[in-house]
């Protein structure tokens, strides 16, 4: 990894040099190319897009936190404080956001096992072991019969369901409504 | 033949059962409550294919 910006520091990483280039270098609004960043007029905006990438530079697993986490901390410290001191609702409220964006990893994650879960060997037994019983009832009983049995369980079912509940909450509003609006039409003088 | 009816009657009752569609129509506070209304399907699809053949 070759340093954009050279810097009179030896024994870095390459992690870490990684790391100074995009935190030294900006890409240029109109060029795109790369050029230095003047780290002593950094903008809100642009300190908390820094806040964000040192916020996950920082992160570390089980094994000790290598040079760049070390170094992504000490300059995350350091851009918080300055940016609490222009505005102190700001490094709070980026913490926040922190905190859903690791929420929303942490759901994302559970959908997936959830999928994982449910494409295992075990769920589709049971749902073909529910098939074979009621095969075997069609061959025990008449088919007709096994019919009148599964329409009953299906609308008791969906009588139940969500949907249904919604449909009918939303029916007797607008008969409500209706029953009203009559009532007022009816004593109008 | 008999065979073959057979596990075509549960292969479409299995494919009724797993359904994702029924499980979004028959989902409710109950967390069984779509697993008994897909059974409820399956039994009558299931009737109606062995019938048919």
């Amino acid at each position: 990894m070759r340093d954009r910006f050279p810097i009179d520091i030896d024994g870095l990483d390459e992690e870490t040099i990684r790391l100074l280039n995009e935190i030294r270098g900006k890409d240029d609004t109109d060029t795109g190319a790369g050029i230095p960043r003047d780290l002593s007029k950094v903008k809100v905006s642009e300190a908390v897009d820094l806040i964000r990438l040192l916020r996950t530079a920082s992160e570390f697993g089980k094994d000790p936190p290598s040079q760049s986490n070390i170094v992504a901390r000490q300059l995350f410290a350091t851009l918080n404080e300055r940016v609490a001191q222009v505005s102190p609702d700001l490094p709070r409220l980026l913490e926040q956001e922190a905190c859903l964006a690791g929420a929303r990893d942490a759901a994302r994650d559970q959908y997936i096992e959830f999928l994982k879960e449910r494409s295992r060997l075990g769920k589709p037994l049971v749902y073909l072991g529910a098939s074979l019983l009621i095969y075997l009832a069609c061959l025990v009983v008449k088919p007709i019969v096994v019919v009148a049995i599964g329409t009953l369980m299906s609308l008791s079912a969906f009588w139940r369901s969500s949907l249904c509940r919604t449909a009918r909450a939303a029916f007797y509003v607008r008969l409500a409504e209706t029953l009203e609006s009559s009532r007022r039409g009816i004593h109008k003088p | 033949m008999l065979y073959i009816k057979a596990a075509f009657t549960i292969l479409s009752m299995w494919l009724v059962v797993r359904s994702n569609w029924l499980h979004n129509l028959f989902a409710g506070s109950d967390p069984f409550n779509w697993f008994i209304g897909a059974i409820g399907t399956a039994a009558v699809v299931g009737a109606v294919v062995r019938i048919i053949l």
